[in-house]
């Protein structure tokens, strides 16, 4: 269905794009105030627990993606109702994406333009480049993360004349409860690269989807980390009020009153990661449902599927505020069967059974 | 050739494409189309609960640029006016906004404000409502200037400046400048709303006056005004107001004046910088602060006719200096005191310092503050003379 | 029969050098016949000159030579066919042994390429191309004598590719001639060229060229393969093959490169691509291309590296000048007036009180108008082109701007953005279609229009290969050591390999570390003193 190939360092640069994809603008953690860059660290550390629980799955089928691999284990009905909760759960991703970007245009710049269009425009290039392939969606990736590295340590030095090193102190002032529910909050964020199960059958070499995953979680943990200390250290306390804290700090950039009202540089940018995470959303989605679907080739699906997800993102969330209550408090807990639980089962179970038998693997 | 077009054609892309294109835009704000506010004014209108908001709109056809043509001959100045003053009513600040549009052909455009100068009575019923909308709305821009004034906004709006061609600009370079003279408390929206979700610190925003000569009306910066959380409750004049910035560690020139004690004349000794350093102590229960400021600086000018650069006089004029910013301060922290509002930020520093003592008392802090102790303790240095070593005229021997 | 059905369904390919007519016509062995026959295929033209003349061996035989006036060197014909053949061959009179065409190619005629040959389609073809046909009278074979020249141009430097400090030599017309030029460059035996005639009408020569052990061996057969299965009327440029060739034909940017200058296709060559020489024009295509060639100028190599680098840097901010200037101009002033600085905004405001178009309506206008006067510029004769681009630049700006129809901020972007987009030729073709695209989409969503151009462009690029090879090599898929002449021209002895992704097989070009040092016995010593003592 998919001949390309990828590279272990482009699949984590894909999973970098995939995680800054749309934290950049909602940021999860931002409860904790000072403590956002702290919750980010601990959360990558619980992240590791579904990461390896779901690549030691995929090693295990080398080359099987994990329609087919649920298929295996738990027999075919079964089998394809996780698979359809998994791709259900991508497809969500994939839209809520779309509803981020179309919230943020229609806030700040776009004010008056009607949703739909500014959908379309970006699902048309999702649905070209999902079509194109695995192949040419990571070389894309290539040089828009390229870009967006770049432009983030710009961001980091234009800011440094608003920037207020007191604001990051006092660190320790959140109470326990919010912490952990904040790095559960940064934990499942991480763990969305399960979705990147569909596309270790296309690596170069198969051992090293962990390698892959875990490099790419590492820096863009960085560089979130370091997102949110600038982000506090410009705002200081008025970021919790802020529905997009990244793009108000960059409002704020002003060197000798020329480099200034350069907004719009950052937040196309974004834009750029969050049509990489809507692209890989949708290609996911696609070939799986294919898979799902024993079709002969995905890309057939993709234009139907891309406009189910924009239809999604229009109607997922009736205003930004709700969106913003998913993101914090209902996501966590709706991430924990998709990323942790039924993978882990999934590979108890192939344990048990033995599975897969020697002649299955190549 | 004709069937690869058919082809083409029959691409449902590219129907989407021309779709779109054909669609047409919403957002478009044609340039012309565009009315530039310069400068907003907020006051309470004639009922009482409504305001009366000012916008000082930028006629870019009246500011010309060098070199373009422009169909009548240069006015000079006298001439059309730069700006154009709409008033308009609402019953909030966005309301009035968009009642303008009854008044204006064009639609107001308020990313390029620079200034938002609030009448006092609408300052001391508390800022918040006011200053919601600059901040919620995407348009205004956070680093704009928030003045106080005695007088009606729209008289300081409708002001001329001497210099620029719209005064709100003006203004803002005036802000932009208050390192010259050091006296001048210069707050941004945001910094403004940052330190109202500030536990502790209150905050302070200049005041701006008219300055009336025979002929004209000018606009001047004398006072700051002090806040307890959003409402206006005191005033600092120049002096404190510099006191106060010696505190926030925020001059980096002006001028200090000094007396020679047994000598006639005065010297004035310019600032370079200033670094403030403000720690907490507590002891036996009570909270202790002591304010360490050191700065450098010159001798600018002297009225008198000794030979003043030896080392000798150069101490003297250094503790003479010193004494003259512990008075500064004295005097700001005196008037703080008095309104009960830590302008300094001494309880974040306490924060930071002390957290056991801070949480004990944190809730209180303004019962607290006009009983802190505060040292404040100065060093000065003046390293450089200017150009001249001594005053160019005989050495007069008393 | 199977020609039969071939022909049928237009499928016959090109094989060997004989056209698709009915087979061809064997000779007669009397002289009168045959030039009937040739008369026959030839027509009356009066270029067609048939010289006959009596042959002195053996018998006296009648024989004619038959070529086509202009297309043959007269003098090849008389010093080295009719002279050895009218007055050497008495002398060889009773010499002769075996068959007479044999022996005559053999013994007498002193040219470089003879044929023997016996059927019209071959001789047709030859007498075309400006070959001599000799015919004696009993023979029923033919011999096809080399005798081409005619007129050419003389060797000069190309137009469009102009160097400050390299050779000003440019590929002319005929295929020999550039052929030769690339020897000269390139004087490897591991050269190698592979000929074939394209065009059923025009049977123009195309040569292959490679040099073996650099070049891949799969692309080499890609391109015959590509080459082979052209079935056209003409091939008149080279342009005609590349259309034919390329891999993403509806894509506006080139996976076939195109160059005048021999010192330009030997680098290419050495890289380990393949070059394609076309009969009749000097341009010569080159294969594998990639989106960063067009940045690359021979020029580059004959400065200091580091300005070399520094110019190569001004030609990428030019390109993306020239495409996303107007573009960002529109999306700037009609929807992200915020993002221009307070005092500017209000002298362009001032600037464009009262013009009575949108903006997009004036860029995309004022655009077109210049694409006018370019085009005016290029097709008229010279003396009367410049005085257009003057006349036009000057009255039209200043009159529109005038007269309140144009502002004059468009009129300062039109002119950066067209200068800037002739700083790399080869993107013109590219840079017109972007530009017009990007402006379009920045009037109807402004910035997010822009990006949403850019990112289809972007992916168009990344999936595009140009014969195997992605187009964004080496800046994708990233390869560092080949970021030596992307980001920077480093300098010449630090190139020591190949580009990665075209050169493979033989991936190192020259030593390493070849950093030019002083020699360590100078240390401390002034040679620019004499030695001796007195000094």
């Amino acid at each position: 269905m998919e001949e390309g190939r990828i590279s272990s360092s482009q699949l984590s640069l894909l999973a970098i794009s995939y995680l800054i994809g749309t934290t950049f603008l909602l940021s999860p953690g931002s409860q904790a105030k000072q403590g956002t860059w702290l919750t980010i660290l601990l959360g990558l550390g619980e992240a590791l627990i579904p990461v390896l629980i779901f690549t030691t799955l995929a090693k295990r089928f080398a080359g099987k993606s994990l329609i087919e691999i649920n298929d295996l284990v738990w027999g075919k009905i079964v089998g394809k109702l996780f698979s359809l909760v998994f791709l259900w759960y991508i497809f969500h991703l994939g839209s809520a994406s779309f509803a981020i970007f179309v919230a943020l245009f229609k806030t700040t710049v776009l004010i008056a333009t009607p949703e739909v269009i500014l959908l379309i425009s970006g699902l048309l290039s999702c649905i070209y480049v999902s079509k194109k392939g695995i192949e040419v969606i990571a070389r894309t990736n290539e040089v828009l993360i390229l870009i967006t590295v770049l432009l983030l340590i710009l961001g980091f030095l234009l800011v440094l004349n608003i920037f207020n090193a007191n604001n990051l102190f006092p660190v320790i002032e959140i109470p326990i409860t919010r912490l952990l529910w904040a790095t559960q909050e940064s934990s499942s964020l991480f763990g969305q690269t399960i979705v990147f199960m569909m596309i270790f059958p296309y690596l170069n070499r198969r051992k090293s989807c962990t390698g892959a995953i875990i490099k790419g979680l590492v820096v863009a943990a960085i560089l979130l980390m370091s997102s949110a200390v600038r982000t506090t250290g410009v705002l200081g306390k008025i970021s919790e009020s802020y529905i997009f804290p990244n793009y108000e700090t960059d409002r704020l950039i002003d060197i000798g009153n020329t480099l200034t009202r350069l907004e719009i540089l950052p937040v196309l940018n974004f834009l750029t990661m969050g049509f990489i995470k809507s692209s890989v959303s949708l290609y996911v989605t696609s070939l799986g449902t294919a898979q799902l679907l024993n079709l002969r080739t995905y890309r057939p699906v993709v234009i139907p599927l891309g406009i189910l997800m924009i239809i999604a993102a229009t109607q997922n969330y009736p205003d930004i505020s709700s969106h913003l209550r998913f993101v914090e408090n209902i996501h966590p807990i709706y991430a924990l069967p998709v990323q942790i639980i039924f993978p882990l089962i999934t590979l108890l179970l192939a344990i048990i059974r033995r599975l897969p038998c020697q002649g299955e693997n190549q | 050739m004709t069937r690869s077009v058919v082809y083409v054609v029959k691409k449902k892309w590219v129907l989407l494409v021309i779709l779109l294109l054909l669609s047409g835009c919403w957002d478009r704000k044609e340039l012309e189309k565009l009315a530039i506010v310069t400068g907003i004014g907020i006051d309470y209108g004639e009922e009482g609960d409504d305001y009366q908001v000012s916008f000082q709109i930028a006629r870019s056809g009246e500011v010309k640029t060098p070199g373009s043509s422009s169909q009548d001959g240069g006015g000079g100045g006298g001439g059309s006016k730069s700006v154009w003053l709409l008033k308009s009513k609402g019953a909030t600040i966005f309301d009035a906004v968009r009642n303008a549009t009854l008044q204006s052909s064009r639609r107001l455009f308020l990313s390029h404000n620079q200034v938002v100068i609030i009448n006092k009575e609408v300052a001391e019923k508390g800022l918040l409502p006011v200053i919601d909308f600059l901040i919620r709305d995407h348009e205004p821009r956070l680093n704009e200037w928030l003045l106080i004034t005695r007088e009606q906004a729209e008289t300081i709006l409708s002001l001329e400046s001497g210099l620029e061609k719209i005064s709100a600009l003006a203004i803002a370079d005036l802000m932009r400048n208050y390192y010259l003279s050091s006296k001048i408390r210069a707050v941004n929206l945001h910094e403004f709303a940052g330190t109202l979700l500030a536990k502790t610190t209150e905050n302070t925003l200049p005041i701006i006056g008219v300055v009336k000569t025979d002929q004209e009306k000018g606009m001047v910066i004398e006072e700051t005004g002090i806040f307890k959380s959003d409402k206006l409750i005191g005033y600092l004049n120049k002096k404190e107001t510099r006191g106060l910035l010696w505190v926030l560690g925020k001059t980096q020139d002006g001028v200090v004046v000094v007396e020679l004690p047994g000598e006639e004349g005065k010297v004035s000794l310019e600032i370079f910088g200033a670094k403030s350093k403000i720690s907490s102590k507590v002891s036996e229960g009570k909270i202790r602060f002591e304010i360490d400021i050191a700065e450098v600086g010159s001798l600018g000018e002297q009225t008198s006719y000794a030979n003043l650069s030896s080392r000798e006089k150069l101490s003297l004029l250094e503790n003479l200096k010193a004494k003259v910013i512990v008075e500064e301060v004295e005097a700001a922290l005196k008037k703080a005191q008095e309104c009960k509002a830590d302008i300094f930020g001494l309880g974040e520093y306490l924060q930071r310092q002390n957290r056991k003592e801070w949480e004990k008392v944190k809730d209180n802090w303004g019962e607290l503050f006009p009983h802190l102790e505060v040292k404040v303790k100065v060093k000065t240095k003046i390293r450089w003379l200017g150009l001249l070593t001594k005053p160019t005229i005989l050495e007069q021997i008393k | 029969m199977i020609r039969f059905l071939l022909r049928k369904f237009g499928l016959a390919h090109l094989r060997k050098e004989s056209p698709s007519t009915p087979e061809g016509k064997l000779l007669h062995s009397d002289l009168e016949e045959n030039l009937a026959l040739f008369r026959e295929e030839l027509g009356n033209s009066p270029d067609v000159i048939i010289r006959r003349f009596t042959l002195n061996l053996r018998n006296e035989l009648k024989s004619a030579v038959l070529f086509i006036d202009g297309l043959i060197d007269q003098q090849v014909i008389y010093d080295s066919i009719l002279y050895p053949l009218m007055i050497e061959a008495k002398k060889e009179k009773w010499a002769v042994k075996g068959h007479l065409i044999d022996f005559i190619e053999d013994n007498l005629l002193t040219v470089g390429g003879v044929d023997k040959d016996d059927r019209m389609p071959g001789l047709v073809a030859a007498v075309l191309a400006g070959d001599s046909v000799l015919l004696v009278d009993g023979c029923d074979q033919a011999l096809a004598i080399s005798t081409k020249g005619w007129e050419k141009r003389s060797i000069t430097e190309p137009d469009t590719e102009q160097t400050i400090k390299g050779p000003r030599e440019g590929f002319t017309e005929n295929i020999r001639t550039n052929t030769a030029m690339l020897r000269r460059k390139i004087a490897d035996p591991g050269l190698k060229f592979e000929q074939m005639k394209i065009g059923e009408r025009t049977r123009t020569k195309v040569s292959i060229a490679y040099v073996k052990g650099i070049v891949n061996e799969k692309l080499v057969e890609e391109v015959r393969r590509r080459l082979k299965r052209i079935n056209t009327d003409m091939v008149l440029d080279a342009n005609y093959l590349s259309e034919f060739i390329s891999d993403a034909p509806f894509s506006p940017f080139p996976t076939v490169a195109f160059t005048e200058r021999p010192d330009v296709t030997a680098a290419k060559l050495l890289e380990g691509r393949v070059a394609i020489f076309v009969d009749g024009t000097p341009v010569v295509n080159t294969a594998p291309t990639l989106f960063i060639e067009s940045f690359q100028n021979p020029d580059d190599y004959n400065f200091h590296f580091l300005f070399a680098t520094m110019i190569r840097w001004i030609r990428y901010l030019a390109f993306f000048l020239g495409i996303l200037l107007p573009a960002f101009f529109v999306a700037l002033t009609t929807y992200h007036q915020e993002l221009i600085p307070t005092p500017l905004l209000i002298s362009m405001a001032a600037a464009m009180e009262g013009v009575p178009f949108p903006i997009v309506i004036e860029v995309v206008a004022m655009g077109a108008v210049f694409e006018i006067l370019r085009e005016a510029g290029v097709r008229l004769a010279r003396p009367i082109g410049q005085t257009i681009s003057i006349v036009g630049a000057l009255v039209i700006g200043q009159a529109t701007v005038a007269a309140g129809l144009v502002a004059a901020p468009t009129v300062i972007v039109i002119a950066l953005t067209a200068i800037a987009s002739f700083v790399v030729p080869t993107q013109q073709e590219i840079g017109i279609i972007l530009r017009l695209g990007l402006t379009f989409l920045a009037g109807i969503l402004g910035a997010y229009g822009i990006l949403v151009g850019l990112l289809l462009t972007l992916i168009h690029l990344t999936s595009l290969r140009s014969f195997g090879v992605p187009y964004l090599s080496p800046v994708i898929p990233l390869s560092i050591e080949d970021q030596k002449d992307v980001i920077v021209r480093t300098p010449l002895w630090a190139m020591w390999t190949r580009p990665r992704s075209i050169g493979w097989p033989r991936p190192i070009r020259q030593g390493f570390g070849q950093s030019p040092t002083s020699p360590e016995e100078t240390a401390g010593k002034d040679w620019s003193r004499p030695d001796d003592k007195k000094g």
